[in-house]
C-alpha cells in the first residue's frame, strides 16, 4: 500500500495542488452546508429520527414528493419528445437555418429562469394570449384557470428545461458520421427502419444524457414551481422552502433536503450505469 | 430515351445516358453515358474532385441527377430511392453499424427484406465464408482491425445478391501490404460471384491490376473508357496519357498530314507521328505531342532509321532496378524523360554527353490543342 503510495507519489501531489482550490471551494460551499444539514436532520434537538419519520408516516408529504417525481418524469418525457425532433433539425441544418434555430434554443437558455417564468404568467394568466385567443375564436366561452395548477408548472418547466434535452441528443447525433444512415437505407431500410435502428440506437448517449439532466434539475427546481404552482401544486423544493422560511422548522426541512439528495444521487447512479451500457456496446 | 438507346440499356447490366449533376456553379457529373455488361469490374479512375463519389452517389440513389437516365438490368431506377435500387455499396470508411456485431452488420440487409430468421443465419455465415472471415462473428466492429473491417463492409454488400456492387476506394483505408492482398482477394471473389462491379479508386495501379475496363474521370466527364491496356497504348488525350503511367508532353504544330500520319515541328525539330482523336488536323494547327518515356531511343550516334533523331544532352540518370531513367535536355530548353535498359550502354553516359533521341511515329501521340 505504502508502495504505491510511493511510485505514485509525486504525480500525486502535483494533482492535489491543482485540485486544492476547487476542493477547498467544495468544502466551504457544498460539503459544508451538507454536514450541516444530515446532522440538523438527525441532531436537532437531540438524537432522533423523529423528522424522518414524520415526512414518511405523513400522506400530505408522501403525496407531495411523489407528485415532484410524477412532475419531472412528465417533464422529462414532454422535453424529450419534443426536444428531439428539434436536435435532428438541429443536426441536418447547415448555414444561416442552422445558427437561427440553434440561437433560438440557447437564447432561452441566457434568460433568467425568472423572466422566462414570470413571461408564462403574461401567457397563461385570465386575461392572457391563450385565454384571449381561445375565446376570440369561440372555443370557450369563459377564460379558463390555467395558472397556479400542476399543468402550468409542467408547461413552463418543460420549456425552461428543454435547452437541457436538446443540446446533448443534437452533439450526439452530429457525432452519427453520415454514411451510417446512408449505408442503412442503401441496404433496404425505408427511412422509418434507418431511424429505428440506426439513428435513434446511436443517439441514445445524448438521450440518456438528456434525460438525467432534465429530471435532476426537475426534482429540485424551485423558482418555476414556486411561482405558476401556487399552494396546490406544491414540490419538494417550495416544501423545504416553507418549511425552513415560513415555520421555520429547519429540522424537518433538513431532512426533507437529505431525501431529495439521495433520491437525486439514487438516479444519478442509475443512469450512469444505464449509459456505462450503452456506451460498451458502441466502443469498447 | 429513344427506342435504339433503350435497346442498348436492355443488354446491358448497368447503363447511364447522359447523366448530369450539378451543385451551384461546379458540375461534378457532366453527361456520363456508360455501359457496363454483367460480370464486369469497370474502375472509375480520377483525380480528388472529379466526381467518382458524386457519380456513385447518383447510382445508389443518395443523389438524384438533374437530368440523364440509369437503367439497372432495363430497369429505369433514375427516381427509384436507394432501399428499392438492389445495390450493393462499400463505402469508403466501412459504414459498420458500430452499435451492431459482426453478425448483425451483415444480417441487416436480409432482416430487412423480412428473410426468416434460419435463412438469415445461413446466409450470413455464407457471406463470410466467402470474404473468409469465421471468427469474430459477436464481436462490434470497434474490436476488429481495418482489413477485417473491410470483409465485414463487403459481406454486408454481397450477402442480399445484389445486381451490380459499388465500391468507393474501399482500399483506401488499408495499409499497402494489405491493400495489395485485398485488390488480388477481391477480384478472386469478383470472379467467384461472377458480380458487376463498379469500383472508385485514385490509385491508377489498383484500377489497372483490377478492371475488365477503367473509366478515365476528369471535371465530371468520362475522358476515356477502355481496357487497361488500351488507355496505355492508346491514350485519347494528353490528360489520360499523364494520368495513366508516364509520358513526356510538349506543343507542336502540324506540318504535313499523310495517310494516317503526320509530320509536326517542335521547337527542337521534326517529328512524325500519328494523329489521335477523329478530328481532321490541318497544317499550322496547334497540337500537343506525347510520347512514352521508353518508346524513346537514346543513342550515342545517330542511327540513320525514318525517323528524325534530335540531339539532347544528359542531365542525369537515374537507376530503378530495372530500369535506367534518363533525364535529357533538347536544343531549344526542352526536357524529356526516357527509360533504357540497365544494359544499354546509354544508361551509362556522364551527365552532359550528347546523345540523339528518336521515335517511331506510330508511339508518337499527336492531340488537338484544346483538348485538355
Ligand atoms: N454535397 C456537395 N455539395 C457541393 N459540392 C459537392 C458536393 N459533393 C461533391 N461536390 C463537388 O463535386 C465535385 C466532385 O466531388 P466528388 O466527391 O465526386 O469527387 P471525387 O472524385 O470523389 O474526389 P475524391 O477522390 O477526393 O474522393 C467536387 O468539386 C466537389 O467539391
Ligand atoms: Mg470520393
Amino acid at each position: 500500500m505504502s508502495e504505491r503510495h510511493i511510485r505514485g507519489g509525486l504525480s500525486k501531489t502535483t494533482a492535489a495542488l491543482i485540485a486544492l482550490p476547487l476542493a477547498l471551494l467544495m468544502l466551504v460551499a457544498f460539503v459544508w452546508p451538507l454536514v450541516g444539514f444530515v446532522s440538523t436532520s438527525v441532531l436537532d434537538p437531540a438524537p432522533t429520527l423523529a423528522h424522518y419519520e414524520k415526512l414518511f408516516t405523513s400522506a400530505l408529504y408522501m403525496r407531495v414528493l411523489a407528485s415532484t417525481v410524477v412532475t419531472a418524469f412528465v417533464v422529462t418525457v414532454a422535453a424529450l419528445v419534443l426536444g428531439y425532433p428539434i436536435a435532428i433539425l438541429m443536426s441536418r441544418l447547415r448555414g444561416p437555418a442552422a445558427w437561427i434555430v440553434t440561437t433560438c434554443v440557447l437564447v432561452p437558455l441566457w434568460t433568467p429562469v425568472l423572466v422566462r417564468t414570470y413571461a408564462w404568467i403574461i401567457i397563461l394568466q385570465r386575461q392572457g394570449i391563450v385565454n384571449d385567443a381561445l375565446i376570440s375564436l369561440g372555443m370557450i366561452g369563459r377564460p379558463l384557470t390555467m395558472l397556479y395548477t400542476t399543468g402550468a408548472v409542467v408547461v413552463a418547466m418543460t420549456q425552461v428545461l428543454m435547452p437541457f434535452m436538446i443540446l446533448p441528443i443534437q452533439s450526439s447525433l452530429r457525432s452519427i458520421p453520415k454514411e451510417l444512415p446512408q449505408a442503412a437505407h442503401g441496404l433496404g431500410a425505408s427511412h422509418f427502419r434507418v431511424f429505428a435502428n440506426v439513428t435513434w440506437p446511436l443517439s441514445l448517449p445524448g438521450v440518456m444524457a438528456g434525460c438525467l439532466m432534465v429530471f435532476i434539475i426537475a426534482l429540485g427546481f424551485y423558482i418555476t414551481p414556486a411561482i405558476l404552482g401556487g399552494p396546490r401544486a406544491q414540490t419538494i423544493s417550495t416544501l423545504i422552502s416553507q418549511q425552513a422560511f415560513e415555520l421555520l422548522n429547519w429540522p424537518f426541512a433538513s431532512a426533507i433536503s437529505v431525501v431529495l439528495l439521495v433520491l437525486t444521487l439514487g438516479i444519478a447512479a442509475v443512469f450512469r450505469r444505464m449509459l456505462r451500457v450503452e456506451g460498451m456496446s458502441l466502443h469498447a | 430515351m429513344s427506342p435504339s438507346s433503350l435497346g442498348e440499356g436492355g443488354s446491358a447490366a448497368l447503363s447511364l445516358r447522359n447523366l448530369v449533376k450539378r451543385y451551384g456553379k461546379v458540375t461534378a457529373t457532366d453527361s456520363v453515358s456508360l455501359d457496363v455488361e454483367a460480370g464486369e469490374f469497370v474502375s472509375l479512375l480520377g483525380p480528388s474532385g472529379s466526381g467518382k463519389t458524386t457519380l456513385l452517389m447518383l447510382l445508389a440513389g443518395f443523389e438524384t441527377a438533374d437530368s440523364g437516365e440509369i437503367r439497372l438490368h432495363g430497369r429505369d431506377i433514375s427516381r427509384v430511392p436507394p432501399n428499392k435500387r438492389d445495390i450493393g455499396m462499400v463505402f469508403q470508411r466501412y459504414a459498420l453499424f458500430p452499435h451492431m456485431t459482426v453478425a448483425q452488420n451483415v444480417a441487416f440487409p436480409l432482416r430487412m427484406r423480412g428473410v426468416a430468421k434460419a435463412e438469415q443465419e445461413r446466409r450470413v455465415k455464407a457471406a463470410l465464408d466467402m470474404v473468409e472471415l469465421r471468427e469474430h462473428l459477436d464481436r462490434v466492429p470497434a474490436q476488429l482491425s481495418g482489413g477485417q473491417q473491410q470483409r465485414v463492409a463487403l459481406a454486408r454488400a454481397i450477402v442480399f445478391e445484389p445486381g451490380i456492387l459499388l465500391m468507393d476506394e474501399p482500399l483506401g483505408a488499408l495499409d499497402k501490404k494489405l491493400r495489395k492482398h485485398m485488390q488480388v482477394e477481391l477480384t478472386e471473389l469478383q470472379h467467384r460471384l461472377k458480380a458487376t462491379v463498379i469500383y472508385v479508386t485514385h490509385d491508377q495501379e489498383e484500377a489497372l491490376a483490377m478492371s475488365s475496363r477503367v473509366a478515365i474521370i476528369n471535371e465530371g466527364r468520362i475522358e476515356q473508357l477502355s481496357t487497361p491496356r488500351d488507355l496505355y497504348d492508346r491514350p485519347a488525350s494528353p490528360f489520360v496519357g499523364d494520368f495513366i503511367g508516364d509520358i513526356n508532353l510538349f506543343d507542336a504544330k502540324v506540318e504535313e498530314m499523310q495517310s494516317g500520319a503526320c509530320a509536326v515541328a517542335t521547337p527542337f525539330g521534326r517529328l512524325l507521328g500519328t494523329p489521335v482523336g477523329p478530328a481532321a488536323l490541318a497544317p499550322g494547327a496547334a497540337v500537343r505531342v506525347g510520347v512514352r518515356p521508353e518508346r524513346l531511343s537514346v543513342d550515342e550516334r545517330p542511327t540513320g532509321g525514318v525517323a528524325p533523331a534530335h540531339p539532347a544532352t544528359i542531365r542525369h540518370t537515374i537507376f530503378n532496378g530495372n530500369n535506367v531513367a534518363v533525364h535529357m535536355t533538347m536544343a531549344d530548353g526542352q526536357e524529356l524523360w526516357a527509360t533504357v535498359s540497365p544494359n544499354d550502354p546509354e544508361a551509362n553516359l556522364p551527365r552532359g554527353a550528347t546523345v540523339h533521341v528518336s521515335a517511331a511515329p506510330q508511339d508518337v501521340f499527336v492531340f488537338p490543342a484544346g483538348a485538355a
